[in-house]
């Protein structure tokens, strides 16, 4: 633990982010942005959009992101920040996604814990790191000139994986808290990750949970998965994070979990994004689900918003 | 092994045409990586050619599989990888392509249809219709605005067209832009295309007709300004040009 680095380089978000807490969200989607647009309300108290998919870019995306701005809090996370990279970060992507998260009233921006360039090659995808120490630094340090550069908190989140490094040193809750604390940074804890990730590799998700600084979550998500492999008895043994079927209970019952150990810290709950990417259902249909995640949070948090 | 050598390692698991497996990891666990990464890349350069690929699809898939393995996408955005895609493509020796994409056509096609997501995607202007068309005046291009030169009259494939086009007499130069969110073409002469690029090197419109007027004069033609500022005006009027 790098308490020092900590100390000088601390942009975890503090105050600033309260009004969002014990709230849920809702991914600004093409697929169903008409319709969220349109409805009286939702359950959704805020909007996430991924930069990368805006920057630069007017038409109808343009507009449905103008008008969900006038309408909700917007929530920037990246999906190509590569804090572990070899390549250099690249510094016209950088400065236009500072002028994003401007415009966009930005309190952090947060991006995967992964690799996505290898080699100078862009694969558009989350891959898992080495948990070892060479990448806790490099990642540490990318996070620092990153943050630092945007003026802004960074949060990384902890990605699904379906294999992992025969190098590896650390544990994966470890080699997550130890990013952090060297980085400095705020966490984006994807509970459907945890989920995955313990179904996968074998791990307990409570102790997972357990072992995170959880005072450094600013932001939770959840989502639906797909089971790709069973064994004999017809157990799970491999999930795909697809972001493309409903939240199982067991997830539910993992967020509560999570809302819960935040509470017997003294924290309150870090507003909740519902993700959906693909097969995305009727507005009603995820409005329940975001109901459901509302009063999840409630329940954990001891006081219900609403 | 160090994280260099492990990036180096992964992208040779998930992008060369067969796969580099990885030593002392389950090899089930890479291959969903190698189906995830290569399914999304390959879908979003498949999605951004609908045509040139219904017209070739062996060819198509055989090119794209080239593209990753040789000359992978180093975009961060991934609406750019049908750029990149193209751009390459159209920067291939023909004698090193399969047989349909030898013509120049269906590099042609692919440039043209990954050209429309660039422009529907793209910021655009605000847009004036007073002001007159006069020498000194100075024509911006709307920002979603783009020019290309093509042989093949590629802009006249359908969901229809079974074959690819034959080359055309002249150069087909289009206009391509976008207006009320939907991505419109036009054919533009050769003369207008030449004001268009003068007009975004920041020239007004009596000194790109000055360039037109030489030119014609060294060929022995006259240019058809009446024509010319027509045409100017109703691109004008459509939104592809302002004042």
């Amino acid at each position: 633990m790098n308490h020092r680095a900590a100390t000088l380089r601390d942009r975890s978000v503090g105050p600033m982010d309260r009004t969002l807490r014990g709230t849920v969200g809702l991914g600004l989607r093409a697929a169903l942005a008409d319709e969220l647009l349109a409805a009286d309300g939702s359950a959704a108290s805020f909007i996430e959009v991924a930069p990368e998919n805006h920057l630069g870019v007017g038409g109808r995306r343009g507009r449905l992101l103008a008008m969900a701005r006038e309408r909700w809090p917007v929530v920037s996370h990246g999906l190509c920040g590569d804090f572990s990279g070899a390549a250099p970060v690249d510094d016209d992507l950088l400065a236009a996604l500072k002028v994003f998260l401007r415009e966009n009233g930005a309190r952090w921006y947060s991006d995967h814990l992964c690799l996505t360039h290898v080699a100078g090659a862009e694969t558009h995808d989350l891959l898992p790191l080495p948990f070892t120490a060479e990448a806790i630094s490099r990642a540490s340090r990318r996070i620092r000139e990153v943050q630092d550069r945007l003026e802004l908190p960074i949060a990384v989140e902890n990605v699904s994986a379906y294999l992992r490094h025969p190098q590896d040193e650390l544990d994966e809750a470890s080699f997550v808290s130890s990013v952090v604390d060297e980085a400095g940074c705020s966490l984006l804890l994807d509970v459907n990750n945890v989920y995955v990730n313990a179904v996968n590799f074998g791990f307990d998700p409570q102790a997972y949970i357990r072992a995170l600084p959880l005072e450094r979550v600013v932001q939770m998500h959840v989502a639906g998965h797909l089971v790709e492999e069973r064994d004999d008895d017809g157990v799970p043994t491999l999930l795909i994070d697809t972001h493309g079927a409903a939240i199982i209970d067991p997830v539910f019952a993992l967020l509560a979990f999570t809302v819960g150990e935040m509470r017997r810290r003294g924290l309150l709950p870090a507003p909740v994004l519902l993700e959906r990417d693909h097969n995305i259902p009727p507005l009603a249909e995820l409005e329940l689900e975001l109901q459901r995640l509302q009063a999840v949070v409630d329940a954990g948090a001891g006081e219900p918003r609403r | 092994m160090t994280l260099a050598s492990t990036e180096a390692a992964l992208r040779a698991l998930l992008l060369g045409r067969e796969p580099t497996w990885l030593a002392g990891v389950d090899r089930r666990r890479q291959r969903v990586y190698r189906d995830l990464v290569r399914s999304n890349l390959l879908n979003t350069i498949e999605r951004a050619c609908p045509h040139a690929r219904r017209l070739h699809r062996a060819d198509f898939d055989d090119v794209a599989a080239r593209f990753l393995a040789e000359a992978p996408p180093t975009t961060r955005l991934v609406r750019d990888v049908p750029a990149q895609f193209t751009a390459w493509l159209m920067q291939q020796e023909p004698a090193t392509l399969p047989s349909s994409a030898r013509s120049g056509a269906f590099g042609e096609l692919c440039h043209f249809e990954a050209l429309e997501i660039e422009v529907t995607m793209s910021e655009t202007g605000r847009h004036q219709t007073a002001g007159a068309v006069v020498d000194d005046a100075v024509f911006l291009l709307d920002p979603s605005a783009r020019l290309a030169l093509y042989r093949h009259p590629v802009h006249r494939v359908t969901s229809t067209t079974t074959a690819l086009p034959a080359a055309a007499a002249q150069p087909v130069v289009l206009l391509c832009f976008q207006r009320a969110e939907q991505f419109v073409v036009d054919v533009v002469s050769p003369a207008v295309a030449k004001l268009l690029v003068c007009f975004s090197q920041g020239q007004t419109l009596g000194a790109g007709l000055g360039v037109l007027r030489a030119e014609a004069a060294a060929a022995g033609t006259v240019v058809d300004v009446a024509r010319v500022r027509a045409d100017l005006v109703d691109l004008r009027w459509r939104g592809a040009l302002f004042l």
